[in-house]
This record gives C-alpha cells, structure tokens and sequence, in this order.
C-alpha cells in the first residue's frame, strides 16, 4: 500500500523516511515534491554507449540564468534533497505540470530500492526545447509499503 | 505491497513465483534483475497499422552486440521466463541503462498474474547504445494482489522470444 501525506510526515516524525532538506509545502497527498539539483550530464559524441559509460558524460552546471534542455536529447541528473528510506519503498513519478509539457523525468527507472540512501537519479528526455531552472521542483516521490 | 528480496526468494523455492533461470546474486532489496535475450524486431513498414498484422525484421544479437540507433524503437525481451499466479509483476528500467539514454518499456510496465513468459522489452534509444545478450537490461518487482483472481489467458501468453503486436486480433474493439 502507498503513503498518504500525512503518514508520511507522521514516518518522517519518527525518522522512518528522512527527505533533506525537507519542506512542509512540498507534501503533497500521496507524493512529495523534488527539486532538480544544479548539476546536468550529458552525452556529447555519437559514439555507441556500452554499459557503464556514463561516467563519459559532460557535466554542467545549470546557470542561475536557466538552461534550455534541447528537444530529443538525452540528460541526466539528481536530486536536489537526499533521501533515506529503510522502511518504505520510494517510487519516482512525475509531476503533471512537467508532464504537459512534453518533458521525461525518467526514462522506466521508477523503482527505488528499500534502505535508499542519497539523492534520486533523474533521466530526462524533452519533446520539445524546454527551460529548466537549478533547484526548481521537477519530479514526484511515492513510499510503499514492504511484504515481508 | 511490493515483495521483499526474502518473500521472492522463498516464493521461488515454493513454486508460486516462477523465474528461470533463477540467480540469486541477481536479488535486489525489493526486486530481481533480469538480462537481455538474443531477439530484437523492428517494424519494416513506413507505417505501423494497429489494425493489420504489421511486417517486421528480426535481428538476432550476437556476441559482438548491436548497436540501437539513436531515436529508433525496437521490441525484445527478457532472456529469463517469469511468472506468477499469485503476485503481480512490474517492470522496471535499472540506472546502469537508463542512465545511458535507454527506455526498456514505452510505459508497459505492468504484467498480468499467471502469464509465465518472456516480458516483452520495448526498447527505445535516446542515443547509440550498444547491447549484449546476456546484459542486465532491467529488473521486475512482485506486488500482493487482494481480491479474487482471475489468470491471464490472453494472446500474449507464455510468449518466448520478441513478440510483435497482435493488437490488430480485436482491431475496432
């Protein structure tokens, strides 16, 4: 079963789930929000990628000015907040109002593993130029509960 | 509920979670890593028809891997057979892949209890990736159903190798 708002801040109260930083207004019914950290990688050469490449991207900082994620091109991120989780299995999702506007924020990596320990992962693919900002909401993170 | 490591790996000893073949080390906190079989299918035609039995090429990965090509959709799947017909299977991307730019479902992620197959894998390049048989490709999470069950028996059913749609079968429905 999926946490609601609530029992996940009552979770959170007892250090069950710990979201750093943590804002309140990020809360949201059965989700809370996370924010893009400051850094973007990206692939620069056509090359074929083999497992384990990714330490070959380019990485960026995104200027307080923003950045335009270009349509179809391939980035990946983290986080903004650390989370850690030893109770509950978080999930990624997207936020709506990232999803209208043609925007992946994973590419099927959705699925956290239980006793998570740092920032989430993030994989995005535009359909369209899109301006992002350092720090700004991007994505949605769920905590279900554990069959054992 | 999503299936702790421990209730996978008992359920496979018992027989109601079916994945072969099964490797331990490949048990994650909450799911089970899966690798990549030998078939890929690409749609030959300039238009794919829901409604028709669409032609397709079928390319078989040999040990030097194939390369997918960056903004092309390919179908495959997974080289382990799966099943369960008491908890519900997803599919999910691992960050080893994704993080190179590759969809492994196009937002299918969800697998029907009692078909015992291999999961269809369509797998959509945001870049050049080369792939391998064997790869680990992705991986499945069990969750606990409530209610009363009803087994699959669809078209689908204990499918090997890539499949292609059949979605033209009930065309107009």
């Amino acid at each position: 079963m999926i946490l609601s708002g609530k029992k996940l801040i009552e979770e959170m109260q007892k250090n069950k789930i710990i979201i750093t930083p943590f804002k309140p207004e990020n809360v949201n019914p059965n989700s809370y929000d996370i924010s893009i950290g400051s850094a973007l990688n990206f692939y620069e050469s056509d090359a074929a990628l083999e497992a384990g490449d990714d330490s070959k991207a380019v990485r960026v900082n995104i200027p307080d000015s923003g950045i335009v994620l270009k349509k179809h091109k391939f980035y990946f991120a983290e986080s903004f907040e650390t989370v850690i989780s030893d109770n509950y299995v978080p999930m990624l999702h997207n936020r709506s109002g990232v999803a209208r506007k043609g925007l992946f924020i994973h590419i099927t990596a959705d699925l956290l593993q239980l006793h998570h320990k740092g920032t989430i992962k993030l994989q995005l693919y535009p359909e369209y130029d899109i301006k992002i900002s350092a720090f700004q909401k991007i994505a949605q993170i769920s905590f279900w509960e554990v069959y054992r | 509920m999503i299936l702790h490591r421990e209730v996978i790996e008992s359920e496979v000893k018992t027989g109601r979670i079916e994945i072969n073949p099964f490797k331990r080390y490949r048990l994650l906190e909450n799911s089970y890593v899966v690798t990549l079989g030998e078939e890929l299918l690409i749609y030959t035609g300039d238009i794919v028809d829901t409604a028709k039995e669409n032609t397709t090429r079928k390319i078989i990965i040999g040990h030097c891997g194939f390369v997918l090509e960056k903004g092309k959709f390919y179908v495959g799947h997974i080289a382990e057979y799966i099943g369960s017909d008491f908890y519900v299977p997803l599919l999910h991307g691992i960050l080893s892949v994704a993080q190179l730019g590759l969809f492994i479902h196009v937002t299918a992620n969800l697998i029907d209890i009692g078909n015992h197959c291999n999961f269809s894998l369509h797998l959509f390049a945001t870049e050049n990736i080369a792939v391998h048989p064997s790869m680990e490709i992705a991986q499945v999470s069990f969750w606990l159903p409530i209610g009363e069950k009803k087994l699959y028996s669809g078209k689908y059913k204990n499918v090997k190798g890539a499949a292609a749609s059949q979605s033209y079968k009930h065309a107009g429905t």
